[in-house]
This record gives structure tokens, C-alpha cells and sequence, in this order.
């Protein structure tokens, strides 16, 4: 049976879950198993002497990072297809930009975002099941700072292009809700790719440059954030309503954005660590946007615990419900 | 102890991370369930 799905660009959040999802995977696996230098790879896993209760919690673990790799990489590649069909249809693109009432086209941000976590999925998840590949990893940091530089430029120029439209006469931005947060979490996860190479590369001029390129990205992207969430929250408080069912679920879009400004700010904060003579900062960091994390999750979650109850299983499918995961 | 690291010195938030990667999975496989059955092509009936 084949599908009848109409391309649009918030399509690309189901590869961009798919991803978070390999990559949490990796990340229990890198931090609870010990291992040689570097990510963790299949070939780090002995599972000759692990005990079977070990076993029994770890190989789930990795069958799931692999089921969501594969995912984020196969949809990645689907996806990517039908946008450059998308991009050929006269008018098709000019369309959905103009179109900025209630932030609809706040979802161009997704392709950014989703493409951002793929060139992740691709060094950890990826790399965990193609160990060859952590041999050649400096090899590929001179690519991964040119896919990076192209990532952060069509963000910039996605920002300039769609940010005109949302300030624009005419425009009610009282309607705005959190979907609206889309390009912030773009930035997140664009400065992710950049303190990746940051923590990874070899190369004092490719560091250099990634670090420099990242500082921007997270400096932009925290201006993004704290102004478009102070502005949300005001409305939202203002008008004493919850926004409509289908957009609830974009409330949870701060959970991974908080995360990935730390984790970012975290790795820079290393790499500037020398400089600042080790002033902790980035401990302080990493904790304050994990604490942030929990705390507006929790929160989130008790404001529209009705959502939860009533409606969500029984409810047709939005694309904010991605947010959820 | 199998696990070390900064946010492993406490079994509890292993734990926590642990189950968060299927609560992930999960709610993924729910949202994607919603996705798939919202993009069934709608079948024609033949009208006679």
C-alpha cells in the first residue's frame, strides 16, 4: 500500500526524532560502558565477559540505536528527495514562506535541524556500528567543517529570509505558539554539529574555526531563544488560555533546545577553558540547562496534564506530538 | 559498579536515563503510528 504523503518541510521531523532517539542510545551506551579513547564502537562491547543480566541491558540498547539509525538515515535520504521535488514545483516555495500567520512557516527550520542531527547520527550512532570509521575521523573533520559552514549558513540565511515574514504588517504575532521556537532548536542543534568537531578535531585550525563559528551560532541562537520564549510565555499568560490541542505538544520543544545550548556551551567552554584559567563555568553550565530541562518538562507536562488524559492517545496525528519525543 | 562517569555515579539517574531511551522509542512509535494512519491513501468507492 503506498502512502499519500504531501511533502512539507515539518515531514523532516520524524528523521530529526528518529535521530535523538540513536543518539540518546549512544549516549547511555558511551557513559555506562567503559571503552578506548574516542566514541564508543561495537568492538569496545565485550560481550564474551559481560554477566547475562548485562547483556540482557545492553543488547536492547543497541538494537534500538540501530533500528533508529537506520531510520534517521533511510527518512533522511526519502525526505530530501521529495524537497528538492518540492524546491522544482514553480511557486511551491514561495508560497509556504509568505504564509507566516500563526508561525506556519516556522517549519522550514526543521529541514536544518533534521539534516544537522543526521551529520550526528552519522559520527556516533553510525560510528558505533562501523568502528573502521573512528580510525578515519580526523579525515573527515576537514567535510564535517564544510557540511557544518553550509548548515550555518543556510540557517542564517533561512533566519533573515523567513524572520521578514514574521515581522511583516499585517502579521498578528499574538497568534504565534511555540512551533514558532523551531529555528532556535535549529541553532541548538547546528552548534551541537560545531562543538562536535570542536571536542573531536585534531587540527588546531579546523578547532579554530569550528569553535569560532559555534560561539556565533549559540550567541545568535540564545538571543532567538530567550527573546521568542519571553515573548510566548507573555502571550500565552496574557491571554489566561492554553493554545488549541494540536500545538500543546510544542511546549516540550525547550526540554531538547535547553540540552543542546548546554551540551554546546559545555564543549566551547572547554575548549576556552585554558584561557579562562578553569573557571568551572561549564560544569555550572551543562547542570543549569539540564536543570532547566527537567524543570520546564515537569512543568510542561503538569500544565497540560488534560492533553495526556483525555485526548492525546485518541487524537489524530500533529506534527508538534514529534516534540514529545 | 559497571558504569562510571559523571552523570553514572548515581544509579538512580542510570536508571533514568536507561528507561528514557524507551520511553523515546515508544512515544516515537506512537507518534508514528498516528503519522502513518493520517497519510493512508484514501481509497475511492465506485460509484455505480
Amino acid at each position: 500500500m503506498k502512502l499519500s504523503i504531501k511533502f512539507h518541510p515539518l515531514l523532516f521531523q520524524a528523521s530529526l526524532a528518529a535521530g535523538g532517539v540513536a543518539l540518546m542510545a549512544f549516549n547511555y551506551l558511551h557513559f555506562a560502558i567503559p571503552h578506548h579513547k574516542g566514541p564508543i564502537t561495537l568492538d569496545d562491547i565485550s560481550w564474551g565477559i559481560m554477566s547475562p543480566s548485562q547483556v540482557a541491558l545492553y543488547a536492547p540498547m543497541v538494537l534500538v540505536m540501530l533500528a533508529f539509525t537506520l531510520l534517521n538515515l533511510l527518512l533522511t535520504v526519502y525526505f530530501l528527495y521529495r524537497l528538492v521535488k518540492w524546491l522544482r514545483e514553480p511557486g511551491a516555495y514561495t508560497a509556504f514562506r509568505s504564509n507566516a500567520q500563526g508561525n506556519q512557516n516556522a517549519g522550514i527550520f526543521a529541514i536544518v535541524g533534521s539534516l544537522s542531527m543526521t551529520v550526528n547520527v552519522f559520527w556516533a550512532p553510525f560510528g558505533f556500528f562501523v568502528p573502521q570509521m573512528s580510525r578515519y575521523m580526523q579525515a573527515m573533520m576537514l567535510p564535517s567543517l564544510v557540511i557544518f559552514g553550509l548548515l550555518l549558513t543556510a540557517l542564517i540565511f533561512l533566519e533573515v529570509t523567513f524572520g521578514r515574514t514574521w515581522f511583516a504588517p499585517g502579521i498578528d504575532r499574538t497568534k504565534f505558539n511555540f512551533v514558532w521556537l523551531l529555528d532556535a532548536f535549529a541553532f541548538g542543534l547546528v552548534a551541537l554539529t560545531g562543538s562536535g568537531i570542536v571536542a573531536m578535531a585534531s587540527s588546531h585550525l579546523i578547532v579554530d574555526i569550528a569553535a569560532r563559528a559555534t560561539l556565533f551560532t549559540l550567541g545568535v541562537g540564545s538571543i532567538i531563544l530567550l527573546y521568542k520564549v519571553g515573548y510566548l510565555t507573555f502571550n500565552h499568560v496574557k491571554a489566561g488560555q492554553l493554545p488549541a490541542h494540536p500545538v500543546m505538544p510544542a511546549f516540550f520543544l525547550i526540554v531538547p533546545m535547553a540540552c543542546l545550548f548546554g551540551l554546546a556551551a559545555y564543549r566551547i567552554e572547554n575548549y576556552l577553558a585554558p584561557a579562562a584559567g578553569g573557571s568551572g563555568l561549564a560544569s555550572t553550565l551543562i547542570t543549569a540547562s539540564y536543570v532547566l530541562a527537567i524543570v520546564w518538562g515537569l512543568g510542561a507536562i503538569y500544565v497540560i496534564r488534560d492533553y495526556f488524559r483525555s485526548y492525546f492517545v485518541k487524537s489524530p496525528f500533529a506534527p508538534p506530538q514529534w516534540g514529545f519525543v | 559498579m559497571y558504569v562510571y562517569g559523571f552523570f553514572y555515579q548515581y544509579t538512580a539517574l542510570s536508571a533514568l536515563n536507561y528507561l528514557s531511551v524507551y520511553l523515546g522509542a515508544i512515544m516515537y512509535g506512537l507518534v508514528m503510528s498516528k503519522f502513518l494512519v493520517a497519510h493512508r491513501p484514501v481509497e475511492r468507492v465506485a460509484v455505480a
